[in-house]
């Protein structure tokens, strides 16, 4: 497609996305253009909420909008990582003779729903380290390259924490945004009620394909970010770490462990697509302090004066903000 | 396309350049003309260099900062992106300008279209509100400059060393001067000069204000045992009081100095004399008399030198000196003529009569010089009190003159005598030449002795009978010397105090039960403020 076009109707090819999305799942609108950024990005997203808020339903129909193909990994403490990525089996050929074949698992999709991820065990979690970096599975030393777009959706659940294995800093790292699916509304739970009642399935219809969202991503990486901005972005981060930037007072007290270099990276990437997603050509501000929750909420570690405090990792990111923003 | 806006933001650097040029350059000049003040240099000429002086740094700051602060074309952009919101549109077309990509077009086309919906006058100036304050400040300064030299006198204080030496010794010299021109006792004069002597010592190079005030009072005291040492009309009219003769009358009158009433006094006396027609009369009349005579001196502490003892030995002497002639003349012949005997007579009454009035004459001037010996007390007293805080005496310290005693009692009521003309003195109250009111009697010149507190001379020449009689012909004026001492350095108005006094005291009067008493309380204070005084400042 030509750039001109789609320069055209990246914003329209955007809200066509969100609108059929919507078909399927009442609010969550943050959520919703969250993910859009992340798969445009070619990021990985982390869901978290309780059940019944609609994670499962939002990736099938993020599935069926964008013509990818769509699988679901259920995470279970039993599961294995060959269970994941697949294994080498002994079969016959038409020869009769036995040979050994590549069976892919479950992650050979475009749109890889990893539910309750945090069930599954260390050993399997870090199954999923390469394919989200990457893109690729490497089994018996044979590397299995994934079809592009490639996007792992992972949900974790916020109540039960027994028995779940806490996710790895360094895969944690790999998901762009971490999202929070809140709660629906009176009204939209009414609206959730009615919508199924009739009929469970996704409603959502293709309206762009992988193809599409390869060259959306392209695009983006040609929106223009003035240095002001982008040191702003560069400060924000860097005063997550207190050992680094002792100017933060906020960063002194609150936080432990900082974001990763990759946090940068995702800012700038989500807030170019963010800007052509709300009609405008360049970054602004307000695109990476929208974007900076997301991007740092599972990135930073709290020391325990935020949690005598009472304040939440969004609270922290927050006072960065608006620390950040009175040095600018 | 940001040719508006710049000039916008051009005139909000030249606006903001302004308010700290007009700021610098106020107070610049503020520094000079305060400084030219010090100089004492008043001229219009300097007045004119610092403004020349303000103007000039007014100029230089003013491009100095424009200079500093150059509008950049990056800040034009930044500021309408700030001011309109869009969302750093116009920083991102100015940064790429060079750049180009369908991306970058597009996203020029969009700020330019973006821009173009807000004017450049929708622009608010900004200007920091910290800078506002600081043209106001330097006005103040520049305006309070001008009044440098008077700013500099009102604060300036002196730092005199408190040395009440010399106006201690100026104060007592006044005070002998005062001392020497009174009628008073020449002895009284030299004991209070002692004591004037004495206090100057005490007082030299004391400046505790509680200190002076005890070696003052203790002075005062030294003052009242000099009078009483000098003053013998009280042990005398004691005495006579004492006695169970008629001379009872004459010791009420010695003991208040009613010169005027001595001779009725001695009426009686001369009555029996008058009265005698025999020889027996006059050997038991002068004898009993003679008794009476001898026994009031027997019993009356003064010493024999004293005035007044003097006159009554004398006439004791005298009297014995009769009637021992008599005697011996009637002793020397058994048969002597009447005619002898009443030349005898006569000439006795006569002797007696001339004695008692000779007497009489001396008594008179005894007790005038013990009055005046009491004035003077009362009035060196008073003089002495301007040298507890010799700094805040303001003169006017005047005594009324109530004139001196009249010797001669003939005149008839004068008029008040009219002031005289009366120059303040520093710390020396009035040194007036009055001249005493001249009364308008037929009485001869009397010996005034009223003496005018403060300095001024009692100069008054004969005045009559009366009260208008003044020998200062002064009014009496309490200044700044009627203080009262409070403790702890501190001190008040008599008149702030004595309002409590009159109270403390009928109080303890009522407590008696004696209405005279606190009748005669009252009529003392009343007498002392005027009835019905509320204001209570001066006696």
């Amino acid at each position: 497609m030509e750039n001109e076009a789609l320069l055209k109707e990246f914003s329209e090819a955007t809200a066509k996305i969100k609108e059929q999305i919507h078909r399927d799942i009442i609010g969550q609108n943050e959520v919703v253009d969250n993910v859009i950024i992340a798969i445009i990005a070619g990021g990985n997203v982390l869901l978290e909420g309780v059940p019944g808020t609609g994670k499962t339903r939002l990736v099938r129909s993020m599935g069926q909008t964008l013509s990818l193909s769509f699988s679901r990994i259920q995470f279970t403490p039993d599961l294995m990582p060959n269970d994941v990525t697949g294994t080498n089996i002994i079969r016959k050929n038409e020869n009769g003779d036995l040979v050994s074949s590549f069976q892919k698992g479950p992650i050979f999709s475009q749109i890889v729903l990893a539910d309750e991820i945090n069930r599954a065990t260390p050993k399997t979690q870090a199954a999923m380290l390469e394919v989200m970096q990457e893109h690729k599975v490497t089994v018996s030393g044979v590397s299995y390259p994934m079809a592009e777009p490639f996007f792992v959706l992972a949900t974790q659940n916020p109540i039960e924490q027994d028995g779940t294995y806490p996710l790895p800093e360094a895969q944690m790292d790999r998901f762009m945004f971490k999202l929070n699916m809140v709660y629906p509304t009176e009204k939209e739970l009414a609206d959730i009620v009615n919508l199924t009642q009739e009929d469970q399935r996704e409603r959502a219809e293709k309206v762009v394909d992988g193809e599409t969202i390869l060259h959306m991503r392209q695009l983006a990486v040609g929106v223009p970010i003035i240095d002001d901005v982008l040191n702003y972005a560069m400060k924000l981060v860097h005063k997550t770490h207190p050992e680094v930037d002792k100017t933060s007072e906020v960063a002194k007290k609150y936080i432990k462990f900082g974001a990763s270099p990759r946090a940068c990276q995702a800012l700038i990437t989500g807030a170019k697509i963010k800007a052509l997603m709300n009609g405008n050509f360049n970054v602004s501000y307000q695109d990476i302090d929208e974007l900076a929750l997301p991007v740092l909420r599972h990135r930073i570690k709290l020391t325990y004066n935020a949690i005598n405090d009472n304040l939440t990792v969004d609270d922290v990111i927050q006072k960065l903000i608006e620390e950040t923003h009175k040095g600018k | 396309m940001l040719k508006g806006f710049n000039k916008r933001l051009k005139l909000e650097k030249i606006l903001q350049g302004s308010i700290y040029a007009l700021s610098g350059g106020l107070f610049i000049s503020a520094i000079l003309i305060a400084c030219f003040q010090g100089f004492k240099l008043t001229d219009w000429y300097f007045y004119l260099i610092a403004i020349g002086s303000g103007l000039l740094v007014f100029a230089i700051i003013l491009l100095l900062y424009i200079f500093i602060n150059k509008v950049k074309e990056k800040d034009v952009a930044r500021r309408i992106d700030q001011s309109f919101n869009l969302r750093e549109k116009a920083a991102t077309m100015v940064e790429f300008k060079d750049k180009d990509s369908l991306l970058i077009q597009k996203q020029r086309e969009d700020a330019k279209k973006s821009i173009k919906l807000n004017s450049p006058r929708k622009l608010i100036l900004k200007i920091t509100m910290a800078s506002l304050p600081l043209p106001l400040l330097g006005a103040g300064a520049f305006t309070t400059s001008f009044f440098t030299q008077d700013i500099v006198n009102m604060l300036t204080v002196e730092d005199e060393e408190i040395d009440f030496d010399d106006d201690t010794d100026k104060i007592i010299d006044e005070i002998k001067d005062y001392i020497g021109k009174s009628q008073a006792s020449a002895a009284f004069k030299e004991k209070l000069y002692e004591i004037l002597e004495q206090l100057r010592e005490d007082l030299k190079g004391d400046t505790s204000i509680p200190s002076r005030f005890a070696k003052v009072e203790k002075a005062k005291g030294e003052v009242d045992v000099a009078l009483d040492e000098v003053n013998t009309k009280e042990e005398i009219g004691e005495g006579l009081l004492n006695d169970e003769t008629d001379f009872t009358s004459l010791g009420e009158v010695i003991k208040n100095a009613e010169t005027d009433k001595l001779e009725e006094s001695f009426k009686p006396l001369l009555d029996e004399v008058n009265t005698i027609f025999s020889i027996d009369g006059i050997l038991n009349t002068l004898g009993e008399r003679i008794d009476n005579l001898r026994d009031l001196l027997d019993n009356i502490d003064v010493p024999t030198s004293d005035a007044n003892y003097k006159t009554f030995s004398d006439l004791l002497v005298k009297l014995e000196a009769i009637r021992d002639n008599v005697e011996n003349k009637m002793a020397a012949s058994n048969n002597v003529s009447s005619s002898t005997i009443n030349k005898l007579i006569m000439d006795s009454q006569e002797q007696a009569k001339k004695a008692i009035e000779e007497a009489i004459e001396n008594l008179k001037t005894d007790l005038t010089l013990e009055k005046a010996n009491d004035q003077l007390a009362e009035d060196v007293k008073k003089l002495m009190d301007q040298l507890v805080d010799p700094s805040t005496t303001e003169g006017d310290p005047s005594i009324d003159g109530e004139g001196g005693s009249n010797n001669n009692q003939e005149g008839e009521e004068g008029e008040a005598g009219d002031e005289g003309n009366q120059e303040t003195d520093q710390n020396q109250g009035e040194s007036g030449e009055a001249d005493g009111g001249e009364g308008n009697g037929d009485g001869d010149k009397g010996e005034g002795s009223g003496s005018g507190a403060g300095g001024q001379e009692g100069e008054g020449d004969g005045q009559g009978q009366g009260e208008g009689a003044s020998g200062g012909g002064a009014e009496t004026e309490y200044g700044s010397n009627d203080k009262v001492y409070t403790g702890e350095n501190g001190s008040t108005e008599y008149g702030d105090v004595i309002g409590d006094y009159q109270n403390d005291a009928s109080d303890d009067a009522k407590g008696t039960g004696d209405d005279d008493l606190e009748g005669a309380i009252g009529d003392y204070f009343d007498e002392l403020y005027g009835e019905g005084s509320g204001n209570k400042t001066n006696p």
